[in-house]
Formats: C-alpha cells, sequence, structure tokens
C-alpha cells in the first residue's frame, strides 16, 4: 500500500506552476500537459523593419490557476557600426505589450565593439478584470488556449546598424564570423 | 477536520517555496507569505551625485517559513543622460536590507567612453541581483548573510552618477523609439523584481 500523501495528494508545495526554459536551437521542451518547440536562432542582420527575433516566441497555455506568467528573454546584441541603436518590443497575440519597450545601444564610436545581453522580461498580470494589452494586463477570458508571446526588434536607422544572436569575436580573433550565441527563453507561471 | 493531505502533508516537490515577481506598476501580488504592492514607475530618474532610491526597487519581504535562501533581482533600464551629453554613463548601485548596505552587491555600470563628451548612446537592460543566505550563525547584513528572516525587511537599491556635468544617468528611460526619439509609453520601461525562496 503506498502512502497516504500519494492517494491523497497535496496541492503544489509552492505556487510556482511551471517553468518552460530552454535555448533557442529548435528543442522541445515539456511541461506538465503540453509541449512547446523553442525556435532555431542564426546570427542575423537586423534591419529598419521590425521582425520577429528568433528563439523568442512560444504559443504558450496556461496551466489552471495561473495568475502570473513571468516571461524572460536573454539576447545577444551586437552594435555593426557606430552605436548600433536597437529597439525592442514585446507582444502578446499579436498586440504591443509598449509598457516594456527597451531602446538600446553601446556608446557612439567609430568602431564596432559594442557587444551586450539584453534582457527583456514582463510580468503578465492575470488577476485584472479586463485586459489592457499595452500594460500586459490580461483577463483571463482573453488567454484561453494557446497565445504566442514574442520579441520583435529594428535598428534605429542604416546609419547605426545592429545584428542580434551575433558574435564578431572569439578566441582572440574575428575570422570565420558571425559566431552566434543562442537566445534563452524562460517562462514561468504562478499562482 | 481538515483534509488528509492536511494531516499528512506530502514532501515539497523541490526546493523553491516561493516565488514572487511583478512589475512596478502599483499591482498588489499575493503568495503564501503576504501581499505585496510593488511601487508605481511612471517617469525616469535621474541620477545625481547623491545616491538616491531606484523607483521600482523597494519592498518589503517577509519569506516564507523554512526559507534559507532568498534570490532577489530587480531588473531595470540604464541609460546615459542626454542632459550635457551623459557620454558614458558612468553610475553606481547599491542594494539595502533593512537599511544596510549590502556592499557586496555594489555595482559600477558604464557604456564606453567614446572619446568626447558628445552623445548619450550607451543605454542597456541592467539588473542587481543578490541571494540572502539565511543559514548564517549571526546576522552580517553588509554581505547579505541573516541569522533567520522572520519580519517584513525592506530591500532596495540605490543609485548615483559617477560625477557631474558629464557621466550621467538615467534610469528607467529609453531616449529613441523608432529612428526618431520616444514618445508616449515608450519613453520609460517599467522595472520588474523577482524574489525566489528556497529552503
Amino acid at each position: 500500500m503506498g502512502n497516504l500523501t500519494e492517494i491523497f495528494p497535496a496541492p503544489a508545495s509552492n505556487n510556482v506552476l511551471e517553468v518552460i526554459c530552454g535555448i533557442g536551437d529548435g528543442r522541445t521542451v515539456h511541461g506538465n500537459e503540453n509541449s512547446y518547440t523553442m525556435g532555431t536562432a542564426a546570427a542575423i542582420e537586423l534591419t529598419t523593419s521590425y521582425q520577429d527575433i528568433q528563439g523568442s516566441a512560444i504559443d504558450y497555455i496556461l496551466p489552471a490557476d495561473t495568475n502570473y506568467v513571468h516571461y524572460e528573454y536573454v539576447v545577444k546584441w551586437a552594435a555593426t557600426d557606430t552605436s548600433g541603436i536597437c529597439h525592442w518590443r514585446l507582444y502578446f497575440d499579436g498586440n504591443d505589450v509598449s509598457a516594456a519597450y527597451i531602446n538600446n545601444a553601446s556608446s557612439h564610436g567609430s568602431s564596432n565593439h559594442g557587444h551586450h545581453l539584453v534582457y527583456i522580461n514582463w510580468v503578465f498580470d492575470l488577476t485584472v478584470s479586463s485586459t489592457n494589452y499595452s500594460q500586459g494586463q490580461i483577463a483571463k477570458s482573453d488567454w484561453t488556449g494557446a497565445k504566442t508571446l514574442k520579441v520583435r526588434s529594428r535598428e534605429y536607422s542604416s546609419s547605426y546598424d545592429a545584428r542580434a544572436h551575433w558574435m564578431t569575436w572569439w578566441n582572440g580573433s574575428s575570422s570565420g564570423y558571425p559566431f552566434l550565441t543562442s537566445p534563452l527563453l524562460t517562462v514561468t507561471a504562478y499562482s | 477536520m481538515g483534509s488528509l493531505t492536511t494531516l499528512y502533508p506530502a514532501p515539497a516537490s523541490n526546493n523553491i517555496l516561493e516565488m514572487l515577481s511583478g512589475v512596478a506598476d502599483g499591482r498588489t501580488v499575493t503568495v503564501s507569505s503576504g501581499t505585496y504592492t510593488f511601487q508605481n514607475v511612471t517617469a525616469g530618474h535621474s541620477l545625481s551625485t547623491s545616491y538616491s532610491d531606484l523607483p521600482g526597487s523597494a519592498i518589503t519581504y517577509t519569506p516564507p517559513e523554512g526559507a534559507k535562501y532568498v534570490l532577489y533581482k530587480f531588473s531595470y533600464k540604464s541609460n546615459s543622460a542626454s542632459l550635457n551629453y551623459g557620454s558614458s554613463g558612468i553610475h553606481h548601485t547599491k542594494l539595502f536590507i533593512d537599511g544596510t548596505d549590502v556592499y557586496r552587491a555594489h555595482k559600477s555600470v558604464a557604456g564606453n567612453y567614446s572619446g568626447s563628451h558628445s552623445n548619450n548612446h550607451a543605454n542597456f537592460t541592467s539588473f542587481t541581483e543578490y541571494v540572502f543566505d539565511l543559514t548564517a550563525t549571526s546576522d552580517d547584513l553588509g554581505q547579505g548573510k541573516l541569522n533567520g528572516w522572520t519580519t517584513g525587511k525592506l530591500i532596495k537599491c540605490q543609485g548615483r552618477d559617477y560625477s557631474s556635468p558629464y557621466y550621467q544617468a538615467d534610469i528607467h528611460k529609453n531616449d529613441w523609439e523608432d529612428g526618431t526619439g520616444a514618445s508616449g509609453e515608450e519613453v520609460y520601461t517599467k522595472p520588474t523584481i523577482k524574489i525566489i525562496a528556497y529552503k
């Protein structure tokens, strides 16, 4: 005979319902009830038009009793020239979460040395009574089934070009660049 | 009579006791250890050469019973100030718990100096992250070590510029958007706090 706690399992011992975490290499990550396939990232040039950033998209289905979803995306950014001014937007189901908007750049200069990680994160609040997409407040009635969370980016202008998932230098050389830095996506649902 | 699972609780399925995270938009979040209200950040914050609180970083937190470690992460946008061309925007940040400076968490952040004080391009995402150790035999808050933590303690960050009039920085601010100057909601980014209590 098993333990009583196996027959009558307790609710989750903490308020974390699910963590989906993966590198943007096309892997499939299995959650409690659903599986998610990460995008496959390649070192890319950004343009002056917004484009989806690989590895940032997930068609996420809420676990039962979710009150908050913390979306975290870490992406490598690199200046192509001057400061590489770059704009990043987070989208929920095609709607811009403008409160999460981020602009980044290196110092202005004649080199393309500016390389760093960009951290785009937001905590979607599902306890609200009505949805406000720009503030990332989503009524539970508006998050049924899979909803796409993703990041889109563009450069400021062709005078300040930028790149994503990109390394120019590695081990004292730039021979053979670009080198890939894969992005990391983490989605945490909690009650 | 309580449920069987109350009388015979299952072992914890992992060592995370609680996660609390939120955007600094004034929201209230209730978790097992209590109800917490995040600050409401509605603008960028200009630093000076004196330390000031970083808006959105403050929270008075009480860990759940049994917590041995508490991770605190404050994520924010760092921005070289447009005033007097902030150049590299050198600035310093500190973490405080219960009014004590956690000196192990001191951090200096800047872009690269571009050779003249003629631009304010350096801006990027940044964060202060620290793990408080609650298993210490006595309090040493300067190192973030505590002999237990059973009542609310204020955690917050402060920051200052390196100097004036150059090397100044703004926190939470965005100067550019879509190929021009930022406007509307995009002139600043609301910061976030994430706290995880472990046993």
